[in-house]
């Protein structure tokens, strides 16, 4: 269950221009998380924006938990100006997030763009779990790799790929899941909905996708961030809560159209 | 001293006079023990049909400066799974109010009839959902229409009725009077004003019904004029939202007339905050030596404070306004 905690601003990291990385200690959120799992914070006390911004939790401690993030609107444009001290009201663990309760497994973690914001504590309790994990991080160009050494020092096979070669091999995160000669006993992939699409047309093991969209409460009141799964008997879209029945879905539990 | 925030609305009392209102507190079961339920005087839980709805396409809802837009279309489960699987979940602290809303008259009849229960506290009749293709919102932009809906449900009833209205009504005081005369115990208003986004880079409305219902602290001050006006004309109750972020805004809808107030919005942004306005409106009584709500109510009017809930509809029903078989218009015209 979720819980809100005035969270403590302990580091602000520029990473690019228009990309961030928060740290908080959030003892109460933190210590109930899983990874795949997201905080709805609160960017500003006043009446714009005036709903929280969802991000997946990017790295998962005892007691502190960051966020990563590209600088996109108005609520991200300010959480990007917070400094340390400040306090934040989060609202956390939200919704449900990849299964990590295997072990001994296989795991391919597949990521693109700023969907390898959930992978390094994903990775982390995989390998705890005592499983083999291979990630693969696709980004635009060899500025845009995040995470890629803190996934591989904790001691997954790290894969880098970019859309122009400037870092890794020159194909798409996707190309590169084909290509993989053991492409593992499950797979784990969050990014850009054409790169999810593929991969559910491709995957030949269990596959978990984790959804990015605009997300209202976060908590299941508003119904606001609907995703199609599937069809009544007379033909009616039936959809699902990204916040609460997500935002980490079985691929077979959601419906995606070709972008 | 003592701060009694006891709530009488007609025949409908409550603990706060604070409401969750319809479609911004789910069922009352999502927020676990994270929030003081106790606090909440009932929740509206989001609008019923008679039979299952999945609700409109995505994108359903978006910001707008200081509020949201939103195109749910009336997802629920339905009446009858609503009565079987979700209310028994319901913690049983927390009062309930059934929001109904149908295409037809027969729909708003069957629909009371079936939440006529005992864990049910009070009807909220939507005659005001404005993001179905059926005709939800129609009723309540014609006076005619409202009456005659709202006299078949409390027909079909024995529960407290409570209209919600529509702002986007030509005249909402005309079906304000319409629903008291149709035997409304309580007006509601207002539900959200119909809205228009268009995503330019497509060169189309952003959502698929094209229009949507924009709600928050954007519409409040309008929202407020209108409660102020419907609760100088109603004799019954009103039951005051939009925009309601704080307990001073909470105060105001108080002090306009209004008898409880609803938060809607607010709760996506802070599922406790209909809590914190509980205690933000006990602070300020406490500041003021208010020692009941009541004495709030109507504050701000020039013939002061009213108690609305201490019988007033029925003396005023009882004045002769209320002929059955007189036609609704004429009534209307009269009263206005």
């Amino acid at each position: 269950m979720w819980k809100q905690e005035n969270a403590e601003v302990l580091e602000v990291e520029r990473l690019l221009d228009e990309v961030f990385r928060i740290r908080f200690r959030a003892d109460r959120i933190a210590r109930d998380a899983a990874p795949g799992q997201f905080v709805h914070v609160l960017c500003s006390h006043h009446h714009s924006p005036f709903l929280r911004r969802p991000f997946s939790i990017n790295r998962l401690d005892e007691d502190e938990l960051s966020v990563l993030f590209k600088v996109v609107g108005e609520g991200t444009r300010l959480l990007s100006r917070v400094t340390p001290g400040q306090t934040l009201n989060l609202l956390g663990p939200a919704g449900r997030g990849f299964p990590v309760n295997v072990s001994g497994a296989h795991v391919v973690l597949v990521a693109g763009g700023m969907g390898v914001a959930p992978m390094p504590a994903l990775a982390h309790r995989l390998l705890a779990g005592g499983n083999r994990v291979t990630a693969i991080i696709g980004a635009r160009n060899a500025r845009y790799v995040f995470e890629a050494d803190h996934i591989a020092q904790c001691g997954a096979e790290v894969l880098v790929c970019t859309d122009d070669g400037s870092a890794g091999a020159r194909r798409s995160a996707t190309s590169m899941y084909r290509s993989l000669p053991d492409k593992g006993d499950i797979a784990y992939a969050c990014g850009p909905l054409p790169m999810l699409y593929e991969m559910k047309q491709c995957v030949v093991t269990p596959l978990w996708l984790s959804l990015e969209t605009r997300i209202g409460c976060g908590t299941g009141l508003c119904l606001g961030c609907a995703q199609p799964s599937g069809y009544t008997e007379d033909g009616q879209v039936v959809y699902r809560k990204v916040c609460t029945d997500g935002p980490v879905f079985h691929a077979s539990e959601v419906i995606l159209l070709e972008h | 001293m003592s701060i009694d925030l006891t709530t009488t609305l007609g025949p409908l009392t409550l603990c706060s006079p604070v409401i969750a209102a319809s479609g911004t507190f789910g069922y009352g079961t999502e927020t676990g023990t994270e929030v003081d339920l106790r606090r909440i005087g009932a929740v509206c839980v989001k609008g019923l049909t008679l039979l299952p709805r999945y609700g409109n396409p995505p994108p359903r809802l978006i910001e707008t400066p200081c509020g949201i837009m939103n195109s749910v279309g009336l997802e629920n489960p339905g009446i009858d799974r609503f009565i079987e699987e979700v209310l028994p979940r319901i913690p049983p602290s927390l009062k309930v109010i059934v929001n109904i809303a149908g295409a037809t008259l027969e729909d708003y009849v069957t629909l009371a009839a079936k939440a006529s229960i005992p864990r049910v506290s009070a009807l909220e009749v939507n005659v005001s959902c404005p993001n179905v293709k059926s005709q939800c919102l129609a009723w309540g932009l014609d006076p005619t229409a409202t009456f005659e809906l709202t006299r078949a449900v409390k027909a079909s009833t024995h529960l407290p009725v409570i209209v919600k209205l529509t702002p986007n009504a030509p005249d909402v005081v005309k079906v304000a009077l319409a629903a008291e005369q149709g035997g409304a115990d309580i007006i509601s208003l207002v539900n959200t004003f119909l809205a228009l986004s268009i995503d330019v880079e497509r060169r189309r409305p952003v959502f698929s019904n094209t229009f949507a219902g924009l709600s928050g602290p954007a519409i409040m001050p309008i929202a407020l004029r209108m409660v102020w006006q419907v609760a100088g004309a109603v004799g019954v109750p009103v039951i005051g939202m939009g925009g309601i972020l704080t307990a001073r805004d909470a105060l105001q809808f108080l002090m306009a007339g209004a008898s409880a107030v609803a938060v809607g919005s607010a709760n996506l942004r802070d599922p406790a905050a209909i809590p914190a306005i509980v205690n933000g409106i006990e602070e300020f009584m406490e500041r003021e030596a208010v020692s009941h709500v009541s004495e709030l109510v109507g504050a701000a009017r020039p013939e002061g404070p009213s108690n609305r809930g201490a019988g007033q509809a029925e003396s005023r029903r009882r004045t002769g306004h209320c002929p059955e078989n007189e036609s609704a218009d004429a009534l209307f015209q009269s009263r206005a």
